[in-house]
């Protein structure tokens, strides 16, 4: 975990195009955003091209003078997460796309049956999280699958602290309706 | 903060759900990719670097007090002149790299973006100064000096920075020109540089992104995802985008729904994709080892096809993409004969038939080597001519086409003016409502004509609502008729 000074400093050396410091950035946040994007996308492959998407824009946003000058870490989860949208609206994912989704890792000790419960109903939540509003789809995401607080998510959000309590508020609402349909 | 936290906020239900994602096994990532996707992201940190500035650019930056700027320029100025300098401005304005002139030319450049302090003409002088640098990386590049390139290089990324920077407060400063040459440049430079070249332009679009499959290509309509993208002269297409690609748009979306679009590159090849081919007729240019023919930009396939390739000529150059290279790749050339001037078409009965010539409506008309002839050619036919004007001011025909001889006049409204003359010519034309008159006269008993009558009738009965082309062919219907007659 880096602090925020620390990051802030991090930051105004890659916007100084030291190459350290960007190489820093990357080994720093692109484990975190490749798991958050595997856990969006449920596809290494995807998960992959998202990052190095990511990073891609990352540098081409300082290259032009713009790009985060603080709160780095809350920019690239947010762009991690628009990639995921653009993608979802690029091409819709086929709820039958799940033999071709990387196979489900068993966690140590569970039975079959358990794995499979929590196998769909990871794919559910995920399938319900494309469909909810692509602002309170990231406040839950960053919440409830990142840890993040109610400040870094209002950072990556562009919003206020209020205004992200009251999407996850919205969000959870929508979220329980969108479990309770069979048809998702 | 741990990850339990936050879940104490949901109820039962959903803390299972969120459990289930969170809980699942990211798949360990190959080693290998991982070294090679941070090896790519360094190999872009490089590529990406901002240009160096030389001693006299970092300088001249700093230079921010407007009297000191001044003042420096006067003292330039007065030695200048005092050394008979103006002669050397002028005779260093087409140095290249290489000679000692070229450091007065770009000491010029430099006095004059100091001086300037309109922010609009530094945007000028930035833009004419970016265009130099590409004419003279386009010439250096054509000898072969490639050891002087990179610097160039440098600097026109240095112009294009200061102009993408400018640009963001002046929406109407067009850099189309220079996006269109630094686009043209892009074959021809290094790979390394290609990139920031590349990118350069991708930077200087501010639209927003678009990602999507591109479905249909039809004209300058495109539709991505379902979403209609509109092109224009200015548009910027990288690649050629097929069918099936993922493509990235930066534009606008319009009030309509639809986008315009600044820049479309392929985010993603289509599988199976067969090689694709087109073939371009225009007058070529050449451009170093580029040539141009419109607004394509191509290589050769064998540098052989050089020998067809005279600048200026008009020529028929089949292409082929290399998706490797990402750049067409002329395979082969015809030469076609040069025209200029006006186009026109006429139509009239073939009158004679020779095999360089035919005549029509009582003139000779000369057919170009290459002129295509539609459909069976015989005198008594009735056809178009597509006239062209060569240079020498001579009328060639280019295409024949023999017309559906009644269809195609009407439609061409030619039968109408025909018509209308007979009319006059035999008295018959009247003022007033002709309609009631014209489809009373079709003769009853043939089929076609009942046919046309009954059409007759039927239009003129909602005549007074109808309107446009329903008019027009009511009325074509009621000239048939009379025709008939």
């Amino acid at each position: 975990m880096i602090s925020q000074v620390d990051e802030t400093r991090l930051l105004e050396r890659a916007r100084a195009w030291e190459e350290d410091a960007l190489l820093q950035i990357y080994d720093l946040y692109r484990p975190g955003l490749y798991r958050y994007a595997y856990r969006l996308l449920g596809q290494a492959e995807e998960a992959e091209e998202c990052v190095a998407e990511v990073f891609a824009r990352f540098l081409v946003a300082l290259r032009r003078g713009q790009g985060p000058r603080r709160h780095l870490k809350a920019y690239l989860y947010r762009m991690v997460h628009n990639w995921v949208q653009d993608r979802f609206r690029a091409r819709p994912m086929d709820p039958l796309d799940d033999a071709e989704r990387t196979p489900f890792m068993r966690t140590a000790g569970s039975t079959t049956e358990e794995e499979a419960v929590r196998r769909w109903r990871a794919e559910r939540l995920r399938q319900a999280l494309q469909r909810l509003p692509p602002r309170q789809a990231q406040v839950l995401s960053l919440r409830f699958l990142q840890g993040f607080s109610f400040e870094e998510i209002a950072e990556a959000v562009g919003t206020s602290v209020g205004a992200v309590k009251a999407l996850q508020h919205r969000g959870l609402e929508n979220l329980r309706r969108l479990l309770k349909e069979e048809d998702l | 903060m741990t990850r339990e936290e936050p879940w104490m906020e949901l109820d039962e239900e959903l803390a299972r759900y969120f459990r289930a994602l969170a809980a699942e096994e990211v798949p360990e990532r190959d080693p290998h990719r991982v070294q090679e996707a941070r090896r790519h992201y360094r190999a872009m940190v490089r590529a990406l670097r901002p240009p160096r500035q030389t001693l006299w650019e970092t300088w001249l930056a700093r230079m921010q007090q407007p009297a000191l700027r001044w003042a420096f320029a006067f003292v330039l100025l007065l030695a200048f002149l005092f050394t008979g300098g103006v002669a050397v401005v002028r005779a260093a304005e087409g140095a290249l790299p290489g000679s000692p002139l070229y450091t007065v030319k770009r000491w010029q450049e430099n006095l004059l973006l100091m001086r300037a302090r309109d922010p609009r003409v530094r945007a000028q002088l930035h833009q004419r100064f970016a265009q130099r640098r590409i004419h003279e990386l386009r010439d250096l590049l054509a000898r072969g000096q490639q050891q002087d390139s990179l610097a160039l290089l440098e600097n026109l990324l240095y112009h294009v920075d200061a102009l993408a920077q400018m640009a963001q407060g002046e929406p109407g400063l067009s850099q189309t020109d220079l996006v269109a040459d630094m686009q043209m440049l892009a074959p021809v430079v290094d790979p390394q540089h290609r990139q920031a070249l590349l990118q350069t332009i991708n930077a200087l679009y501010e639209g927003e992104r678009l990602v999507g499959v591109l479905v249909q290509r039809q004209g300058t309509e495109w539709t991505i995802d379902g979403t209609q993208v509109v092109l224009t002269p200015d548009t910027l297409v990288q690649g050629v985008p097929r069918a099936g690609d993922v493509v990235e748009v930066v534009g606008r979306p319009m009030d309509d729904g639809r986008w315009q679009a600044q820049w479309i590159r392929v985010a993603a090849r289509a599988e199976g994709e067969a090689p694709l081919e087109i073939s371009i007729v225009g007058e070529v240019q050449r451009q170093g080892r580029t040539w141009r023919i419109d607004r394509h930009t191509f290589v050769l396939a064998d540098p052989a096809l050089a020998e067809a390739l005279t600048p200026g000529a008009l020529v028929e150059v089949h292409l082929r993409w290399d998706p490797q290279a990402e750049v067409w790749k002329a395979v082969k050339v015809e030469p076609k004969t040069s025209y200029r001037g006006q186009v026109r078409e006429i139509y009239g009965y073939l009158e004679a038939l020779e095999p360089h010539r035919v005549r029509v409506n009582g003139t000779w008309w000369t057919l170009a080597p290459e002129a295509e002839i539609e459909g069976p050619l015989q005198v008594g036919a009735y056809v178009e001519l597509e006239l062209w004007q060569d240079a020498q001011g001579q009328w060639l025909v280019l295409e024949v086409e023999v017309e559906e001889e009644e269809e195609e006049r009407y439609e061409s409204g030619e039968h109408e003016n025909e018509i209308e003359h007979e009319e006059e010519h035999e008295g018959k034309h009247e003022e007033g409502p002709a309609q009631e008159e014209l489809s009373l006269s079709a003769t009853p008993g043939d089929a076609e004509t009942e046919g046309v009558s009954e059409d007759t009738q039927e239009a003129g009965s909602s005549s007074e609502k109808a309107s446009g082309d329903e008019g027009s062919e009511e009325k074509n219907n009621e000239e048939s008729a009379k025709e008939e007659e």
